[in-house]
């Protein structure tokens, strides 16, 4: 049923429309819904696609114009998605709080010792020195701050005896409080410096998971390690953890510097006094440091770690019996023209692990995460052969939220590589914790089902493999999550890396 | 303490003292106010422009509790906006002018222009050059403004204008940077002049004041540095914060920026 209803002088700003319309249609269960302005080009429009109504004949440009195709009749949708507009709109009012509207305001009012820093990044820099002025330490959420600021800034809190986290920086647990994206984990002894989001939040989580725990782990931002900023927050970080009490075990995450910067890390580390567990992501060090361990996947990092303060893990890239089992079937299900892996990852670093490991198992992987040009892919949105896509990417988040806190928008992206007859394994992470989608695995179940449907048709057997970076303690629930994706049918993976190694033994090209 | 005014026009000071205004949109960090026929918005990141209030601080205008019609009073340098009282600086204060530079092109320039077509197109989703094909209302926008952009004129034009989501629809966006472009490089095209009388009554209040503004070389000062950028230090990345505008917005304006310089 098509119904229409014109909300005079109403104005919504057009993020708030294209992410509201999404998750409406979603909720109400409608075939198509559409808020546009009254103007006569936006009526002619609709009309082209036969949703229009003659109760839009009144719209005028400062209107919204509102036009429904549901399923079933909704007699209150308009009242629905005012609703939902609205309460988008209001989220960010907390009645009966008190309402700081400066940083230095935050940090008379609550002595606060570190600002979190999320406004668009020609004015994070700005705020991040009146942070520092006010001896706080910075986390920059913020992306898009210029090279040159981030030097000054980070340069500036070194006199100052502060941290710079960022910009870019997504995950930080400090004092046991996680920041912006972070899990919930044990407090303990083992301590974090890392230059990657969510590559600090798998190591966390899988030293939660065998029972160690965090004393701090210390975001840098993606660009520390560049020649240009030269690890300045790293070294600091290293130095701080080497000097806390607390801190038993340091561990440095990084996708690989650049070599300047590696000279210097490795300089410094000859002069740490506790064991480090360096992890430099798809890369290989020949030499060796007293106290240092290198590793070049985040499960290593999280096993190496926890071995130093005496917890001993299985294999966590082993196949159990029922594993092989599951893995035996879907590749009796698959077709001859199924041979690829699709990754769709939230998670950056998870992308760029899943391509250091696949990279021997199989041939030729391509992502938009890569660094070498021969394996860059040429267009990210554009499946052709293994692929793994980062879709938190800058090309698939402009105007719209990240996947990880807004995973619908990995639904389509999946129905596409369930059309394409080389799709073998669809390969997918979820985020759980601080700042992630209420229920990441939840709202993707819908578009598994819809593609697997998708691939039937042409008689086509997907396979899904899953990854849930979380703890039992985050509000998402581990278990909960994982049941939820093996009742889907999903393989459900214990680490990222297994993830991997599932996907490529999949496809039969294991060597 | 009350937030303080950094930026604020002396016509529209001059204006507010004899008429005052009310408010016409509340948002959650800006406001727009409505003085006679003009849109005045009030934050702390819209940028210094001719109709832009710029505030020391970020404000949650929920938080005040601001009706659409709310009247907006000024006297001895303070804005009351219903409970919500702004100070204005005497140093805030500003005479803002038409930006009358022009530009000429040359190889550098060619080449910036050529990296910054890429740049849209890698970096945005929703693009002219390339964009989601089974999106049947995006396919419907895009195909009529790719009509615009390969044979510009009134007509192609007015197809266009008032086409998309938001506040500023993606066409508006579109034909406001085609005419930025068209000034940048000092151009004129006759049917310019009556396609903002159009837009007066064929899009939102809105966006024909960008159109109009932009008509009249009244820029936020987002497009002067983005122009003085890309012309004279060669470097795209100038383009990137208006490219980040809205959903498809800054997407739109550099679309259509580079179509009105190389028209």
């Amino acid at each position: 049923m098509k119904d229409a209803k014109v909300l005079k002088n109403s104005y919504y700003d057009s993020v708030t429309l294209m992410s509201t319309t999404v998750q409406i249609k979603k909720d109400l269960g409608l075939n198509d819904l559409v808020m546009f302005m009254g103007t006569d080009m936006n009526k002619d429009m609709i009309k082209s696609v036969g949703l229009y109504h003659e109760s839009l004949d009144e719209a005028k440009p400062n209107d919204l114009m509102l036009a429904i195709d549901m399923q079933e009749t909704i007699e209150n949708w308009v009242d629905e998605v005012i609703q939902r507009l609205n309460s988008k709109k209001k989220t960010d009012t907390v009645k009966g709080e008190q309402k700081l509207t400066s940083i230095h305001q935050a940090k008379d009012v609550l002595d606060a010792n570190i600002a979190v820093i999320s406004v668009p990044g020609i004015y994070a820099a700005h705020e991040a020195f009146k942070a520092l002025d006010d001896n706080m330490h910075v986390m920059m959420f913020s992306d898009n701050v210029s090279v040159e600021d981030e030097i000054k800034l980070k340069d500036y809190a070194i006199q100052k005896d502060l941290l710079v986290m960022g910009p870019d920086c997504g995950t930080a647990i400090i004092n046991g409080k996680g920041l912006c994206f972070a899990n919930q984990v044990k407090r303990g002894s083992i301590g974090l410096v890392a230059a990657s989001g969510t590559g600090l939040q798998e190591v966390t989580v899988i030293i939660d998971r065998f029972g160690g725990g965090i004393t701090q782990a210390i975001g840098v931002g993606g660009r520390d390690l560049s020649e240009a900023v030269g690890g300045k927050m790293m070294l600091k970080g290293l130095d701080a953890l080497d000097e806390d009490e607390d801190t038993k075990v340091i561990v440095l995450i990084s996708k690989p510097p650049h070599q300047t910067v590696l000279d210097k890390i490795k300089e410094r580390l000859m002069h740490v006094t506790k064991p480090v567990v360096l992890c430099l992501l798809d890369a290989h060090l020949d030499e060796k440091i007293d106290q240092v361990t290198f590793v070049s996947t985040l499960t290593d990092a999280a096993i190496e770690s926890l071995k130093l303060i005496g917890i001993k893990t299985p294999d966590l890239l082993a196949f159990d019996d029922q594993l092989k089992d599951q893995i035996k079937k879907n590749k009796q299900r698959f077709m001859p023209s199924q041979t690829k892996i699709k990754g769709l990852f939230c998670g950056g670093t998870l992308t760029a692990e899943t391509l250091s490991i696949l990279r021997p198992l199989v041939k030729k992987v391509t992502s938009n995460v890569a660094k070498k040009t021969d394996e860059k892919m040429k267009d990210p949105r554009i499946s052709d052969g293994h692929n793994l896509v980062d879709l938190g990417d800058d090309i698939f988040t402009q105007g719209k939220p990240h996947p990880m806190i807004e995973p619908t928008i990995r639904i389509d992206r999946i129905l596409q590589e369930a059309k394409n007859p080389e799709t073998a394994v669809i390969l997918l992470d979820f985020e759980l914790g601080l700042g992630s989608h209420e229920d990441p695995v939840g709202i993707t179940l819908s578009g598994i089902e819809d593609a697997k449907k998708i691939a039937a048709k042409e008689n086509r057997a997907l396979a899904f493999v899953g990854y849930v970076c979380g703890t039992e303690q985050d509000a998402q629930g581990l278990r909960k999550s994982e049941n939820l994706l093996k009742n889907a049918g999903v393989i459900v993976a214990k680490t990222n890396a297994q993830a991997a190694v599932i996907a490529a033994s999949l496809v039969s090209e294991v060597k | 303490m009350n937030p303080k005014i950094l930026g604020i026009d002396r016509e529209i000071i001059e204006s507010l003292k004899v008429n005052g205004a009310e408010v016409q949109g509340v948002y959650t960090s800006t406001i727009h106010l409505l003085l006679n026929d003009l849109l005045i918005t009030v934050g702390h990141k819209v940028g210094y422009g001719k109709h832009h209030l710029v505030t020391d601080q970020a404000i949650d205008f929920y938080a005040y509790d601001l009706a659409v019609k709310t009247k907006v009073t000024y006297e001895n340098h303070t804005i009351k906006i219903g409970s919500l009282v702004l100070d204005v600086l005497e140093e805030g204060i500003r005479s803002y002018q038409p930006y009358l530079k022009t530009y000429r092109f040359n190889t550098d320039t060619l080449k910036t222009i050529s990296r910054l077509k890429n740049m849209v197109k890698d970096r945005h989703h929703y693009n002219v050059f390339s964009f989601p094909k089974d999106n049947p209302w995006l396919s419907y926008q895009f195909e009529k403004i790719d009509i615009f952009l390969h044979a510009p004129g009134l007509p192609s034009a007015l197809s266009i204008m008032g086409l998309g989501m938001g506040l500023t629809p993606l066409g508006d966006d579109i034909l406001t940077g085609f005419i930025l472009g068209l000034n940048t490089v000092n151009k004129t095209l006759p049917w310019i002049e009556m396609l903002i009388k159009e837009a007066k009554h064929k899009t939102s209040r809105l966006s024909y004041q960008n159109l109009n503004d932009t008509y009249q070389r009244f820029y936020p000062d987002m497009f002067i540095q983005m122009i003085e950028g890309l012309l004279i230090e060669n470097d795209i990345e100038k383009a990137t914060a208006i490219l980040k505008l809205g959903a498809s917005s800054g997407a739109g304006i550099l679309t259509g920026f580079i179509y009105g310089l190389m028209s």
